[in-house]
């Protein structure tokens, strides 16, 4: 190690609190980004675990009408057809009835059928341990996994109380899947079950969901679709877990981005650091320079050290990430849990790319950040070193043309984000030149605010006050960017919290427009946001025939797979009262539900932007008796999904599918009816064992409202998580600055001032800057808001909202500001003023 | 014979971690074991004689445990290209009385088929095997009108005639390289075997089955192997039996003749192989002459010697060649495999192939086909 590199360590060594609060910069940046990186990374991985061993070995499946496949299709293609490596799957969920509402997938297989699909059910050292016998020949029988039966605390022969499509059913535990390391993670959430057992488990008697198939040509792919009945497809295996990551696309990426926005502010916190570090150093620099070391070796010392800040944050960011990764994983399995789909995520995934990605980010973007300031370094004159005011002078030069490049930017990022696209990572794009617009303008700003609070300070707090405030801008290539790390933090805050309100009152508006009934009856879903649990259609008719109902809704909701896509398609069975619940966005309200009587549909506004339709657009669906074509009636306003939905009349669905059974239903209860009376006649029809879930309008209005807060939450956590980040920021910046005014401050306090005025000083200064970085994430706040709602969420979802700017943040943007800067204030100006001016003046 | 091997297949194939490894290591000693996994329920047993009624003996028993189907045949192309065959369908119950239950697939009754052609002329030999359920139509048997199918292989009467209490019947199955389509038709009456059809295995009562075989059925049709189409003819053999039993503990396998010789007169003999490799005094068969009418074989009529041994490409030594003397018959026959390896390497392996005969018979030559099975090695 040479003289320089042992210089350039002890100088980090002997700044621990600079050099660790830099560290801690970077490592909160990375640790956000990687964090939420390894949070999706995981909950893909899983699901796309439990969709391979559920779908084993086979190439393609056969789809069948919304009915499924009859039983005797499947023998027809055995036996009249001899297709060998065919296997039928009933798949389905489970939720255990005890406290915690674990859920497990009911896989229902022909166990003589899956030598050639499942590895776990058939030869290469896996298969039953468990009695055959029970597991074929006894009703409600399933096999697990050694792991599961361990986690339920139950062993072989014993029994498990589950809830299937809302009806209370007990298993029987027959015996183990054995497990080997690669399965063991996809096979913990399955139950195993005979496709018999899982026909009476599922009400599916005579029908299987889907058949598996191998198919090794093309040739056999088109004999095959030459047998099929209308109705029937087949797909390639893999496209239902890719529909299914499609509708995650939007919710990751979002996250992603708000990420990256902690990363950013990060990125400010490390240039300042560095720019800190190089302009302590001036005097040390400029000796250096002066024995003979060249400018290039000064800046590879500094770069160094950069890069050193950089992996020891990097590597701190990642072992945090992993800690709030395991956190965030929970709410990211709960908000896909509550829209999507099924999964359970139990382990932490990481993937090369997410370790790539977070290095390089935490070390390069380091590096880069440190170029300038190296740069500067490399520049400093032997002679000029002692002199410090320059380079502020050579700054407040610069600011007008900081604040036209400042203007340039904001217009070049205003352009981006103006160009049509649905690409969300251009929309995201966008925003990076308007945020660096605003940082460059921050030093004129800083100017303006200074110009007009320092004759206030002056007489609010006497000379003391004027000596804070002027010493900001006297201090600008510093206070600039410590304010500007505050404004972004903040702005985030502001924008994601706007947006969020926005989003929510437009939802609950809607909400309260469309539930316009009075009591609300499905079967219990597994998730949330959907239903995906049946209810017979002899219920129906039952709550029709009852006393006190006036008027009844129904729907139903299925499925549709087609061309490697997923529709959401929902027949409504609506009473005309009901109608005005629906805002149309495009289509002639007085005409629209003439149209749909006679069979048209009404498209959802994220489904019509998605798929690029609109009123008057033909929309071809498979039913179940082929493909037919549906003419676009109207495009109607929906937040209930953000992967679009299609509405059809229930009389029109009931000719093109054989779906039985509906989804929900609603009522509206006579006058001089309690709306509670009814509610408990209709929990107690008797009803088979079908559990019913019967809410009136304002539970169900304010249990939608929960689900909505807490898809929120991840974000709500991220906003915090970056406000840490630039906390941290302005701590350390503000430090530095303070500390480093040592000796400035040393000859004020040899002056006479005392060190209660000294801390006054510290501390009103910080105040105000926090004040001014408040005064610019206002508008920024509003402006990123804004972009989420007109364009982020517009062109990730296809939704409109209505967008509302609440006074109660702005307040608190306000407020947390100026906390920041007052908490960052306190340690600096408590030390300064114990700080004896005879040590503070001594230089050598 | 055969009722051991299928138990213990499915045993194997379901339960067991590693089939091959089981029948590797422990070599067929543990049949009785394995056997013993399934239990034994209060399936029928057959204690006593029984009077067989056609044709509702020829469909399915589901009282008892196991029950099969057994065909083979040798069969030459009208080129002398000569050909054997094995087709035998088993039926498994997992207990006796089926549980009411709502789904079509609900079955107490497996089914797994064995399937092998031997091209004798070529050296090769073709072998497969399938699994399934009686549920949803995939397998099952009847005895009106006659069918035992495990999906698209399958034995169905094809015509409202019978001869010898046996409809004309037609054999198929197919596999990707190879597929036999057969009418078969007897040319002889059934032959109860053992006791009036009661073939007592161990001295155990109920450790016997209900055994009735067809041993001349005139066979034609089509063998097609990899692409190529052979119209060929000959005679096969059948088998029924159905029972609930066991090996006995001290038992070990069994070596079992099918013999159809050219004078029209056929012999069954099945040796019981102890532990200890001597011959159970329940060895047995039975002589079938020219016109059908039948006389049981014992252990001590017989005097059976191997003469030549074959290594399989498995590991295990198989007897490949005999000598079966019957001296009160003045019958002396020298077996020879028509090929060597015809292993069964299925789920569970034995060896079960085409053989030649030649020898004398009242003094005077003797020549014939048929078939042998050898489990426990």
């Amino acid at each position: 190690m040479n003289s320089l590199t042992k210089s350039s360590l002890r100088y980090l060594i002997k700044h621990p609190w600079q050099f660790g609060l830099s560290v801690l910069g970077i490592a909160m940046g990375v640790a956000i980004v990687v964090s939420i990186d390894i949070a999706n990374f995981s909950s893909s991985k899983a699901f796309d675990l439990s969709m391979n061993a559920v779908a084993g070995k086979a190439t393609h499946q056969i789809i069948g009408t919304s009915e499924g496949i009859p039983d005797s299709f499947y023998t027809y293609l055995r036996i009249e057809k001899g297709y060998k490596n065919i296997a039928p799957v009933i798949e389905s969920y489970v939720s255990l009835v005890d406290t915690n509402k674990k859920v497990f997938k009911l896989l229902g297989v022909d166990f003589f059928a899956e030598r050639p699909f499942r590895d776990y059910l058939s030869g290469a050292g896996v298969s039953i341990d468990g009695e055959l016998k029970n597991f074929l020949t006894k009703p409600n029988s399933i096999i697990l996994s050694q792991e599961s039966l361990k986690s339920l605390g139950k062993s072989i022969g014993d029994t498990i109380a589950v809830l299937i499509n809302g009806t209370e059913r007990n298993l029987f535990i027959a015996g183990l899947i054995t497990e080997d390391e690669q399965n063991k993670s996809a096979l913990e959430n399955l139950f195993i079950a005979d496709i018999a057992t899982a026909q009476e488990l599922t009400n599916k008697i005579g029908a299987i969901d889907y058949i598996d198939i191998i198919i090794s040509n093309e040739d056999e792919e088109v004999k095959i679709n030459n047998l099929l009945p209308d109705g029937f497809a087949l797909q390639k295996s893999g496209s239902r877990s890719q529909t299914a990551e499609q509708m995650l696309e939007a919710f990751n990426i979002n996250l992603t981005s708000l990420s990256l926005l902690a990363l950013i502010v990060g990125l400010f916190l490390i240039y300042n650091t560095m720019t800190f570090s190089v302009v302590q150093r001036k005097v040390l620099i400029g000796t250096l320079r002066s024995i003979g070391v060249t400018s290039n070796e000064i800046s590879r010392i500094i770069l160094r050290e950069a890069v050193i800040i950089g992996i020891i944050g990097t590597i701190f960011g990642f072992t945090i990430a992993y800690f709030i990764s395991k956190f965030l994983i929970v709410f990211i399995s709960q908000t896909i849990n509550d829209l999507y789909y099924v999964v359970s995520v139990r382990e932490i995934y990481i993937s090369p790319m997410i370790i790539v990605k977070g290095a390089s980010l935490g070390i390069i973007a380091t590096i880069l950040s440190a170029i300038k300031p190296a740069k500067e370094a490399s520049r400093v004159h032997p002679r000029s070193a002692m002199i410090r005011s320059e380079q502020e002078s050579s700054l407040l030069k610069k600011v007008p043309a900081m604040s036209i490049a400042g203007v340039v930017f904001i217009v070049i990022g205003a352009v981006v984000l103006y160009i049509p696209s649905k690409n969300i990572w251009l929309s995201y794009f966008g925003i990076l030149p308007i945020i660096i617009g605003f940082a460059l303008s921050t030093p004129v700003i800083i100017i303006i605010v200074e110009k007009i609070f320092s004759p206030v300070y002056k007489k609010l707090f006497g000379i003391t006050g004027k000596m804070a405030s002027r010493s900001i801008i006297q201090n600008i290539s510093r206070t600039y960017i410590a304010i500007a790390a505050l404004a972004l933090a903040v702005a985030a805050t502001v924008g994601v919290g706007t947006m969020i309100s926005s989003f929510r009152s437009t939802v609950i508006n809607w909400l309260e427009a469309r539930l316009n009934a009075d009591v609300f009856i499905s079967a219990p879903s597994l998730i949330s946001r959907r239903n995906d649990a049946v209810l017979s259609e002899d219920i129906l008719t039952k709550i029709k025939s009852l006393d006190g109902v006036k008027d009844i809704n129904f729907y139903r909701e299925i499925e549709i797979f087609q061309e490697g896509k997923r529709y959401h398609l929902i027949a409504t069975g609506l009473s005309k009262r009901s109608y005005s619940g629906f805002q149309f966005k495009e289509g002639d309200p007085d005409e629209v539900w003439n149209l749909f009587e006679n069979g048209e549909i009404f498209l959802s506004e994220p489904f019509a932007y998605k798929y690029d339709l609109s009123v008057g657009s033909v929309l071809n669906l498979k039913t179940d008796y082929g493909k037919k074509d549906f003419r676009v009636a109207g495009i109607y306003y929906d937040y209930a999904s953000d992967q679009g939905l299609i509405t059809i009349h229930y009389d029109h669905f009931k000719k093109y599918w054989k779906t039985e059974g509906v989804s929900g239903i609603s009522i509206f209860v006579d006058d001089g009816y309690s709306i509670n009376t009814v509610k408990e006649k209709i929990q107690s029809i008797e009803t088979n064992g079908q559990q019913l879930v019967v809410r009136t309008y304002k539970f169900l209005r304010d249990s939608s409202i929960e689900i909505f807060d807490r898809t929120f939450l991840i974000a709500k956590v991220l906003q915090i998580l970056s406000v840490i980040v630039a906390f941290i920021g302005i701590l350390s910046s503000l430090m530095s600055l303070q500390l480093e005014r040592k000796r400035e401050l040393g000859i004020l306090r040899a002056n006479g001032l005392l060190p209660s005025q000294l801390f006054k000083i510290v501390n009103l200064q910080t105040l105000l800057m926090g004040f001014t970085a408040g005064v610019l994430a206002l508008p920024l706040g509003n402006i990123l808001a804004a972009i989420l709602v007109y364009i982020i969420n517009k062109r990730s979802f296809g939704w409109t909202m209505q967008f509302e700017i609440l006074p109660s943040i702005m307040i608190e943007a306000m407020i947390v500001s100026l906390a920041a800067a007052l908490l960052a204030g306190i340690y600096p100006g408590y030390k300064m003023s114990k700080t004896s001016p005879a040590n503070a003046l001594r230089e050598e | 014979m055969k009722n051991f091997l299928f138990i213990f297949s499915l045993v194997v194939l379901l339960f067991a971690c590693d089939d091959k490894k089981v029948i590797d290591s422990e070599k067929g000693v543990s049949l009785s074991k394995a056997m013993g996994e399934v239990a034994d329920e209060d399936f029928s047993k057959a204690v006593d004689k029984r009077k067989f009624v056609f044709p509702d003996d020829h469909g399915p028993h589901p009282a008892f445990r196991t029950e099969w189907w057994y065909f083979t045949g040798n069969l030459s192309a009208g080129d002398g290209k000569e050909f054997g065959y094995q087709f035998t369908i088993f039926r498994t119950a997992l207990s006796k009385e089926k549980s009411e239950r709502n789904s079509e697939w609900n079955s107490n009754q497996i089914y797994m088929a064995h399937f092998a052609v031997t091209d004798i002329d070529g050296n090769k030999f073709y072998f497969d095997e399938r699994f399934s359920r009686e549920g949803n139509n995939l397998a099952g048997a009847q005895a009106s009108p006659f069918k035992v199918w495990v999906e698209d292989w399958q034995i169905i009467q094809i015509q409202n005639e019978v001869l010898f209490d046996l409809p004309i019947i037609n054999v198929r199955a197919k596999t990707e390289n190879f597929e036999i389509d057969f009418i078969l038709e007897s040319v002889k009456p059934f032959v109860l075997q053992g006791d009036e059809g009661l073939s007592q295995k161990g001295k155990q009562p109920g450790n016997a089955s209900y055994y009735y075989s067809y041993t001349r059925l005139k066979t034609e049709g089509k063998i097609i192997l990899e692409g190529k189409e052979f119209f060929v003819n000959g005679f096969s053999w059948m088998d029924r039996e159905w029972s609930t039993s066991a090996l006995s503990e001290d038992q070990k396998g069994w070596d079992w003749f099918a013999l159809q010789l050219d004078d029209n007169t056929e012999i069954m003999y099945y040796q019981m192989r102890k532990k200890d490799g001597t011959s159970d005094v329940f060895s047995k068969g039975v002589f079938v002459d020219e016109t059908g009418s039948s006389q049981l074989i014992k252990k001590d009529d017989v005097v059976l010697e191997v003469n030549d041994y074959w290594e399989s490409p498995t590991g295990e030594k198989y007897p490949s060649g005999w000598n079966l003397q019957i001296p009160s018959k003045e019958i002396d026959l020298k077996i020879t495999p028509a090929v060597r390896n015809q292993l069964m390497d299925v789920a569970i392996r034995y060896w079960e192939g085409s053989v030649k005969i030649e020898g004398t018979k009242s003094g005077s030559k003797t020549a014939g086909r048929g078939y042998v099975e050898l489990t426990g090695y």
